[in-house]
């Protein structure tokens, strides 16, 4: 049996298929969020035609469709799949960059800062708009600085760093509902975007920092991703393949917060999306190559189809964060019921 | 093929805020097998990272070459210096194929693509150490020993003209330390690749290093051919422990044995070279 | 053999002899005494020397002792969850053997929360008997949810896969808590009861019905002692030294749960207090748990009192829910445990 022979023929074909197999998946996800797309575009409160929707977007003015769809539906589902994009890539990118799918960002301290900013800049400061989402991007930048900077000794522990992170959410998520208490005219809507994340009330002027940022610092991260795939071998083997450690972790860090510290302004945080797409991924895709891109399209997938089913497949009419908040619990049971079959992690 | 010559200069380094070498210097001799040995927490893992750039240290440098390897870029020097070490983690079911497909990581670009170079790199890796049979396995399922191999095949996957190799037989059993230890020798003649390993049997290393390094108050305390440095005196000095050196039959290497202060025979001390009577 | 000596998570073993040991429980009863005095005369009516007299043995004559005599409950509420959260922290950190382990960090607190607001809101309960039980049963199923996922994988239960665990956990089921109380309660309202924890407005009511769980906990809980010092060694060093370690596991576990389960019931969740009080009290008598455990039921009582008191003096003439001002406490000094401690990786 010639050994050499047969493994080269498994290997490249053994890559072929798996590039395939990503393709397909990829195209899949893809074709599946624009149909879901398509469908919050249509259907609503009341049904709108694919033809009526076609012209809103394209500018023109259709009686009883324009205010549905151009100024209701579409903001609201381009913000979430925006939004979505962003939490799935910078979710995905942590949990890889700190080798454990428990530890995604909404976890570890960031998005509790960004909204700890945002709350702090709408009810102490009475800010709006724009101003707010600065100050949500700064916060969340600020503490994820402070996280990094807190765990270093030594450099930085993955351990430390996310036990730090703990810590610091904890503190943020009562300062933040302590705010909150403390507003007076709150509206529920306000409220819960900022406690649990919502695309209520979503407007297009919002999209644009959102896909700016998106391109930005998603770009990053996958022109890292080689590297960061790279660590998931350990900082010891990656570094003697050549990577440099610490300074990948430095960029994933400040894309990913960026990601998320500026979707958390538009739609606050909403929960859990960073935390499943990865894993979610990884399920689907398989455990090799990179899980950026499908991540990004599944977090896309859940904040869409989340708010959907907030919105008209519930008894009343729940945020997008309560929704996949509410899927969380599950996955943790789905994860109890694997561990007594399999023993390993995620 | 480059001559590769890895020196130590003046190196000090700590682990975790603790002094570990103090104004080290060790000159390996290229394309030979080192072994470099010393009692725990002597600073042997502490010397292979700073050797391998994943330390850096607080004064002193390593060349690789007369250059200065912590003012190489990390994916050049990861092409001519490769390092296994100690406890490296295998992602959740990755095959073999995979993993040790990612040694050819620092010659592919941003745009990672596979050459035939690739993959015969891999290849060839994969038949040296004998485990393309098991090229679609799950790395998980493995045996220690099996393991080891797969990640020795990664690193040769690399295509480094030095290799060092951090206690990779510390956790085997018997057979398996020595098919690994072969395999490196094998390596080591069939590529003329630099092979530096940290080990802690000193029978072992004694029996495969052609140059052994011994470690002891934070600087090299002898070093040369085992012959050379392993005799009763360094031995106690470096390890604390008093033996008999003979001469090993199957190998005519040194080979130690220690005196403890039980079941040794009152005539030990009068054993011969050769271990006779 | 005295297992006073053991050195189970690195802290500085026992100092000082009996001798010094009772004077330090003894100063902290002191402490404590002087705490309760203050907790009394301090809110945001000043009251005088006489009012307060007068207040304490239930004349309400006046505004002043009016509000004197509303304080005592509250500063009794405080002194028993205190002490309840204190002791139950310790000995949670004695079953996992995990510096990190508190009834917040852990999602048990979230947890018992939710098990109230579904008894509340779907089974209509609201006996304060029914709380305790559905807050007892809410914290029982989540520990060991959180426990088993923490143990997945390599390494089993360590200290950073525990914290992730309960943190994911505490998220989830927060998420929950939020859907289920959203349609039902004003905002402001349900935020201070079911995310952050109080004693503001506790009656004597309240307190009674807790009484006979927290009751059984300590009793409980104090009887682990000793099988908290074996269980310290590790599980096979213990069944080598006799004990049966997954009955004794198990009996803390059940004290500690009826512990956090009813302080829960009664002001909702409060975290940190089971976090920082074991590791100040190592710091005092030392890792037996035979004095560990009493000191800490003490100090846990002290530290809620003074950040009750802190919250009515801060946000005079409103006040800062206890919850609140133990989480702006509590989380830099876990952040301190975690940079200063050696945390096994993983």
């Amino acid at each position: 049996m010639s050994v050499s022979g047969m493994s080269s023929f498994s290997l490249r074909a053994d890559r072929r298929s798996l590039s395939l197999q990503r393709g397909w998946f990829i195209g899949g996800l893809s074709a599946l969020l624009l149909a879901i797309f398509a469908l919050t575009l249509m259907l609503g409160q009341s049904f709108t035609p694919p033809g009526d929707v076609l012209k809103v977007l394209l500018g023109q003015d259709v009686e009883g469709a324009s205010f549905a769809v151009g100024q209701l539906r579409l903001p609201r589902a381009v913000l979430s799949i925006l939004a979505g994009l962003s939490f799935g890539m910078a979710g995905v990118a942590f949990q890889t960059m700190l080798r454990n799918p428990l530890a995604s960002p909404d976890i570890v301290g960031v998005s509790s800062g960004a909204s700890a900013g945002a709350v702090f800049a709408i009810v102490v400061l009475s800010l709006k708009g724009t101003a707010v989402s600065f100050f949500a991007v700064a916060s969340g930048l600020g503490v994820a600085l402070a996280v990094y900077g807190l765990s270093f000794r030594n450099g930085v522990a993955g351990t430390r760093l996310i036990l730090v992170g703990i810590g610091v959410s904890a503190m943020l998520e009562s300062a933040i509902a302590y705010i909150l208490t403390q507003a007076p005219e709150w509206n529920l809507q306000e409220a819960m975007r900022w406690l649990t994340g919502s695309v209520n009330g979503a407007q297009l002027s919002q999209a644009w920092p959102l896909l700016a940022v998106l391109v930005v610092c998603g770009g990053v991260l996958l022109t890292t991703s080689r590297n960061l795939t790279a660590l998931r071998l350990g900082d010891d083997t990656a570094g003697a393949l050549g990577v440099r450690v610490s300074v990948t972790r430095l960029l994933v860090i400040v894309a990913a917060v960026g990601l998320i510290a500026t979707a958390t302004a538009a739609t606050g945080p909403i929960a859990f999306v960073a935390f499943l797409s990865g894993p979610i991924a990884a399920r689907l895709v398989g455990p090799r190559g990179s899980l950026l891109v499908p991540a990004a399209l599944i977090g896309a997938l859940l904040v869409l189809a989340g708010d959907y089913v907030g919105q008209f497949l519930m008894p009343m009419r729940y945020p997008v964060g309560v929704v996949t908040g509410a899927l969380g619990a599950p996955y943790l049971i789905y994860l109890l019921v694997r561990a007594n079959k399999s023993g390993s992690t995620l | 093929m480059t001559i590769s010559g890895l020196v130590v200069e003046d190196l000090t380094a700590c682990y975790e805020e603790r002094e570990v070498l103090r104004n080290l210097s060790l000159a390996i001799p290229p394309g030979k097998i080192s072994v470099i040995v010393g009692a725990n927490a002597s600073g042997k893992s502490t010397l292979l990272r700073a050797m391998s750039r994943l330390l850096a240290p607080r004064a002193g440098q390593v060349l690789l070459d007369g250059k200065s390897i912590h003012h190489t870029p990390p994916r050049q020097l990861a092409q001519v210096l490769g390092l296994l070490p100690q406890s490296p983690i295998a992602p959740e079911g990755i095959t073999v194929a995979d993993l040790v497909s990612r040694g050819r990581h620092p010659h592919q670009g941003l745009f990672a693509r596979w050459t035939r170079e690739d993959d015969e790199a891999v290849e060839s890796a994969l038949a040296a150490t004998a485990i393309a049979d098991l090229a679609e396995r799950n790395v998980d399922e493995l045996s220690g020993g099996q393991r080891q191999r797969v990640w020795i095949a990664m690193a040769l996957a690399q295509k480094t003209d030095v290799l060092l190799l951090d206690e990779p037989t510390t956790f085997l059993d018997v057979r398996h330390q020595v098919e690994v230890l072969d395999l490196l020798v094998d390596l080591n003649r069939a590529r003329g690749t630099t092979i530096v390993l940290v080990l802690h049997d000193l029978n072992l290393a004694a029996r495969y290093a052609d140059f052994l390094a011994a470690v002891a108050g934070g600087t090299i305390h002898a070093s040369g051919t085992p012959d050379a440095v392993l005799t009763e005196t360094t031995i106690h000095e470096v390890f604390g422990v008093s033996s008999r050196v003979i001469t090993d039959p199957t190998s005519g290497r040194p080979m130690m044995l220690p005196l403890g202060r039980h079941r040794t025979l009152e005539n030990a001390s009068a054993l011969g070279p050769a271990g006779e009577l | 053999m005295s297992l006073s000596g053991a050195t189970a998570s690195g802290s500085v073993s026992g100092r000082g002899g009996r001798a010094t040991k009772s004077i330090m429980l003894g100063g902290l009863i002191a402490l404590l005494v002087v705490f309760c005095m203050l907790s009394v005369s301090i809110g945001s009516r000043d009251v005088s020397l006489d009012e307060i007299i007068h207040g304490v043995l239930g004349r309400t004559d006046s505004f002043g002792e009016a509000a004197v005599a509303m304080r005592v409950p509250r500063t009794l509420l405080a002194l028993i969850a205190g002490a309840a959260l204190g002791l139950a922290g310790a000995v949670m950190q004695g079953v996992t053997r995990n510096p990190l382990a508190d009834p917040g960090i852990l999602g048990v607190n979230t947890g018992a929360s939710l098990a109230v607001v579904v008894g509340v809101f779907w089974f209509n309960i609201y006996s304060v008997e029914a709380y305790v039980w559905a807050a007892i049963a809410g914290a029982g199923c989540t520990a060991a949810m959180v426990y088993t996922i923490g143990s997945m994988g390599r390494g089993g239960a360590t200290p950073l896969k525990l914290a992730l665990a309960g943190a994911a956990t505490s998220i989830a089921l927060s998420s929950l808590v939020i859907a289920i109380v959203l349609p039902r309660n004003d905002i402001a309202g349900g935020i201070r009861s079911w995310q952050i924890g109080g004693v503001g407005g506790a009656s004597f009511d309240r307190i009674l019905p807790i009484l006979p769980f927290i009751l059984f906990g300590l009793l409980i809980s104090f009887a682990s002692a000793k099988k908290l010092n074996s269980l310290a060694l590790g599980d096979e060093l213990a069944a080598g030294l006799g004990e049966r370690v997954m009955l004794a596991r198990l009996t803390a576990a059940i004290g500690a749960i009826l512990l956090c389960g009813a302080a829960t019931a009664a002001c909702g969740p409060i975290g940190f207090v089971g976090l920082i009080v074991p590791h100040l009290c190592r710091l005092l008598v030392g890792v037996d748990h035979r004095w560990l455990l009493p000191l800490s039921s003490l100090a846990g009582a002290a530290l809620l009192l003074i950040a009750d008191i802190a919250g009515r003096i801060i946000a005079k003439p409103a006040e800062l829910q206890v919850g609140v001002v133990t989480a702006f406490i509590g989380a830099p000094f876990f952040i301190w445990i975690v940079r200063h401690q050696r945390i096994r990786e993983l």
